[in-house]
């Protein structure tokens, strides 16, 4: 053995004998050892280094979130883009919640002074609609809750203050039934118990006034023209004076009270000669109809007058059917029953096209989509409102994010293949090649973007009055203009790896240039690519929502929408309406927020050198 | 020399550049028919004599040299066809009553965007990593991400509808300079504004930071100087060097402006020019406009580079 105290004892170390040394280690051969940790690709360094940048991470969540939404917003709406209901344009948004809970915010309401004539007319809307079914009323005024803000010289009221529900300001609407149509919303009626179809006005008591309020279901009650307007008059009560078709024909001006019944079907007498007044009693089986001498009478269902939703009551002639109902016959109405007059209405007329009736719209529009089309639709809820047109905003937002995400993917990747192809072309090969096409990239980038569209647009101007065709314009725009960004970023990536030593080992071997290129050269600049792929993005998506805007571009065509275009339908309402344009400018400005932070910690994970560099 | 040399070779590339564009925006342009939106009648018939007289319909590459011509010798862009009020007027007149509010609301939101950014990315440089270095760059980077469109639509809504400070849309008529024309003016000031301010911010701040860490300010405070010295005499001249050449840039392009902000203001300025021009196919002022708004983007490109040479001694441009 060996140590090192003995070389110092002994000098004379060298001349030791070689039979005192021992190999260390026999016949068994050293290895390179295998590394332990397991080795850290490219991408996997990126992503390490992205992780710790909190900023860039929050963002990609929330991008993640735009994504999903965009992809499933329009599977699970019920609605679709090219969805429209005119009647429903301007609704606030609204959200189940506040059905449920009771809320009074996302409710579809909005705070609004009214003046007296205004507020009288959403204000019997409202009346008229607990007058008929009671609990489940569709108040335009919220809950008829108001406050008088100004009084008059006189004490009387003539400012209120209110919560305006768009989704009931249509109120009642007069629509044209075919005979099948409204047996079928009878139907529906029945099965339900909802009252769709309200009492129709008698017609030479409509306001004749010129602006329109002819046409206007919502005026049930007494009117009078005051200067071409439609004024409100009320008894001396207070309360609205229904003008209601009376079943026979009777004027029903100036009757009053409170409406009993909401059966489904009406009495009618056959004849006019038929005059006797019939009375609506209400008996341990419900309410009942009796004429002046007691006599029950039982609403024949199965002969249909000529006024529809009004069936015959026969009497005990037996000239028409004779059904006096013995069960109820028995009840004695000197038992102290109060007589009330029969106040029954008719629910339709017949006119040229067909059966005019006064429905409510927000019933009807559930009846529509429930019991007719079937569309999944249950009711008017919309979550991000309506616009002027009656789109659903949450619907087409979700689409137009859809097709500005798919588009900016589309073009970015076509950019990045030809920009990639043409960059490698100019760095790899240097010299006149690349002069010249960095010229010819120079002057295509020079060119404004609004020239191009401009140009295209007229020359396209045929194609454009197609479908996809400002689509297709709006393709060529962008690659014409887009491709010349990545391909300089590639070229300057080239003209950094194109003198590595690999590259020269590469070529020493006789590699040929085109593997050179995309084996060698091109996974190298790869962050960069991606990097800038990513970061035009957002650019492409701001730009097109500019342009929509403008009008340069129109890409509301069919299923087809996109954000800027949501924001340029809703510029004109800015003052009043201010919501339509709050959800896409929100989703644009946290698309483009969250876009530029994500794209630093991309920049940052895959240049760690360029980190805290600005552009 | 080598300065002379460079800016010559710029020159002439950025020139070559321009008409290799305006060429193909010409016979792009010739290539479609020419559309006379008029009602018949003597207006028409004047309006269709015109065009004849100036050889509209003559082979396009005889229409190309005499245009050239004209606008070189004559000034003459040629003339307004479908837009009722322009319509048989030069269009370089038109073009020149629209061009100050464009220009006058560029240049108010350029003398509030620069001092207010630079200020800002100064103060957050100084105060870097503290919490008000962190509410800047945080503002400067919503300001940046959101839209300018979004921030118009902000300011109108608060500003002209809910309180009322300002009027809805820019005054009407050319008295420029009276204080209700500049009130009117104010939304669309500040609206292109904030983008400014957080692009000055960013850059400075990014710039200022960098200075400061370097040797040669703490050289400065090694040998005695106060840090407020330091920072005034040494970082901020510093700093400012590839700061002064975005400012130049921005006030050449303030000419041309911003389409949208001008569409939302109803500012009648260039931008709404433009717009109703390629609407109503004006192609004359199509042409003129298009010339303008290339130019203007070659001409600041070029200027940020060579004013690097001069602003910095140590930059020599073309030099190998």
């Amino acid at each position: 053995m060996i140590n090192a105290n003995n070389i110092k004892n002994n000098p004379q170390f060298n001349s030791i004998n070689p039979s005192k040394f021992q190999i260390v280690q026999g016949r068994t051969n050293i290895h390179d050892k295998a590394p332990e940790t397991k080795p850290v690709s490219y991408f996997k360094d990126a992503w390490n280094r992205f992780k710790k940048n909190k900023g860039s991470v929050v963002a990609t969540v929330i991008i993640a979130i735009l994504v999903l939404f965009a992809i499933f917003a329009p599977i699970f709406s019920p609605f679709t883009v090219s969805y429209r209901d005119a009647r429903f344009s301007f609704c606030l948004p609204k959200s189940n919640m506040s059905e449920i809970f009771g809320w009074d915010f996302w409710d579809g309401c909005k705070e609004d002074i009214m003046n007296e004539s205004k507020f009288k007319y959403y204000h019997s809307i409202g009346a008229e609609s607990i007058r008929i079914v009671g609990e489940n009323a569709h108040p335009v005024i919220k809950n008829q809750e108001y406050e008088v803000l100004a009084y008059d010289e006189n004490g009387k009221p003539i400012s209120f203050g209110v919560r305006f529900d768009t989704y009931n300001k249509i109120g009642v609407v007069f629509l044209d039934l075919t005979l099948e149509e409204y047996q079928q919303l009878q139907a529906y009626q029945d099965e339900t118990g909802k009252q769709v179809i309200y009492p129709i006005t008698q017609y030479n008591l409509r306001p004749s006034s010129y602006d329109g309020a002819v046409n206007d279901a919502n005026y049930w009650m007494l009117t009078e023209n005051d200067k071409g307007k439609a004024k409100i008059l009320t008894d001396e009560n207070g309360q609205y004076i229904p003008v209601y078709q009376g079943y026979r024909g009777h004027n029903a001006k100036g009757v009053t009270g409170d409406l009993y019944e909401s059966s489904l079907y009406e009495a009618k007498t056959l004849n006019d000669d038929e005059k006797t007044a019939l009375y609506e009693v209400l008996t341990t089986a419900g309410w009942k109809i009796v004429d002046a001498n007691g006599v029950f009478y039982k609403i024949d269902m199965s002969k249909e007058s000529n006024s529809l939703g009004s069936y015959y009551v026969t009497d005990s002639d037996g000239s028409c059917k004779l059904l006096p109902d013995s069960n109820t016959y028995e009840l004695d109405l000197t038992n102290g029953e109060q007589k009330i007059p029969l106040r029954k209405y008719e629910y339709a007329r017949k006119n040229q096209t067909g059966y005019e009736v006064r429905v409510n719209y927000y019933e009807y529009y559930c009846y529509m989509h429930t019991y007719v089309l079937k569309d999944g639709i249950e009711k008017p809820i919309f979550l991000f409102g309506t616009s002027d047109y009656g789109h659903d905003i949450f619907t087409q937002l979700a689409g137009g994010a859809r097709f500005s995400f798919l588009f900016a993917i589309a073009v970015s990747v076509v950019n990045m293949l030809v920009g990639t192809i043409y960059g490698a072309i100019e760095g790899y090969y240097g010299g006149a090649a690349d002069i010249i096409m960095e010229r010819i990239c120079d002057i295509l980038g020079s060119v404004p973007t609004m020239i191009v569209i401009t140009l295209l647009k007229m020359h396209m101007r045929g194609t454009a009055m197609q479908e996809h065709g400002h689509l297709l314009i709006l393709f060529i725009t962008y690659f014409a203009t887009g491709w010349m960004g990545m391909a300089g970023r590639v070229r300057m990536q080239f003209y950094r790896f194109k003198n590595q030593e690999y590259v020269l080992a590469s070529r020493t071997l006789g590699a040929r240039d085109r593997r050179i290129m995309f084996k060698h050269i091109f996974p190298n600049s790869l962050g960069t690519i991606v990097t800038g792929s990513v970061l035009v993005i957002p650019g492409m998506i701001f730009s097109e929502s500019s342009l929509s805007y403008l009008g340069i571009i129109n890409l509301s065509t069919g299923n087809l929408t996109s954000v800027g275009t949501l924001l340029a339908k809703a510029d004109p309402y800015l003052a009043d309406y201010p919501y339509m344009m709050l959800f896409p400018a929100v989703f644009i400005s946290l698309l483009m927020l969250s876009f530029n932070l994500f794209g630093n910690g991309l920049r940052d994970a895959f240049n760690p050198s360029l980190r805290g560099a600005e552009e | 020399m080598y300065m002379f040399k460079y800016v010559l070779k710029r020159f002439g590339l950025m020139l070559m550049s321009f008409f290799v564009i305006m060429t193909m925006c010409f016979v792009l342009i010739k290539m479609l028919p020419i559309v006379v939106d008029v009602a018949i009648g003597k207006d028409a018939e004047i309006l269709k004599m015109q065009i004849e007289a100036r050889g509209y319909n003559d082979p396009i590459l005889e229409q190309y040299f005499r245009y050239i011509y004209r606008i070189v010798f004559e000034g003459d862009w040629g003339i307004g066809i479908n837009m009722p009020e322009f319509r048989g007027k030069p269009v370089w007149d038109t073009f020149v009553t629209m061009l100050p509010p464009t220009v006058l609301i560029n240049v108010y939101s350029s003398l509030f965007a620069v001092p207010l950014g630079i200020l800002l990315g100064i103060y957050a440089a100084l105060r870097k990593n503290k919490w008000q270095d962190h509410v800047v760059s945080t503002l400067v980077m919503v300001l940046i991400s959101v839209p300018g469109y979004v921030i118009a639509f902000l300011l109108q809504y608060f500003l002209c509808f809910k309180w009322k400070i300002f009027p809805l849309t820019m005054k009407e008529g050319y008295d420029y300079f009276t204080w209700d024309m500049f009130k009117s003016m104010m939304p669309a000031v500040l609206a292109m504004s904030f983008g400014s301010i957080a692009g000055y911010a960013r850059f400075t701040r990014a710039e200022l930071t960098e200075i400061l860490t370097s040797e040669y300010l703490l050289l400065a405070r090694t040998k005695g100087l106060t840090r407020r010295q330091s920072i005034t005499r040494h970082a901020l001249r510093n700093a400012m060097v590839p700061i002064f050449p975005s400012i130049i840039a921005e006030f050449i392009s303030v000419l041309s402006g911003s389409l949208i902000i001008e569409q939302i203001f109803s500012i009648p300025g260039v931008g709404r020019l433009y717009l109703t021009a390629i609407n109503s196919q004006d192609y004359d002022f199509f042409m003129m406009l298009s010339a303008f708004y290339t130019f203007i983007g070659l001409a600041a490109g070029i200027v940020v580079d060579i004013s690097y040479g001069f602003i910095d001694p140590r930059i020599r441009m073309g030099a190998r």
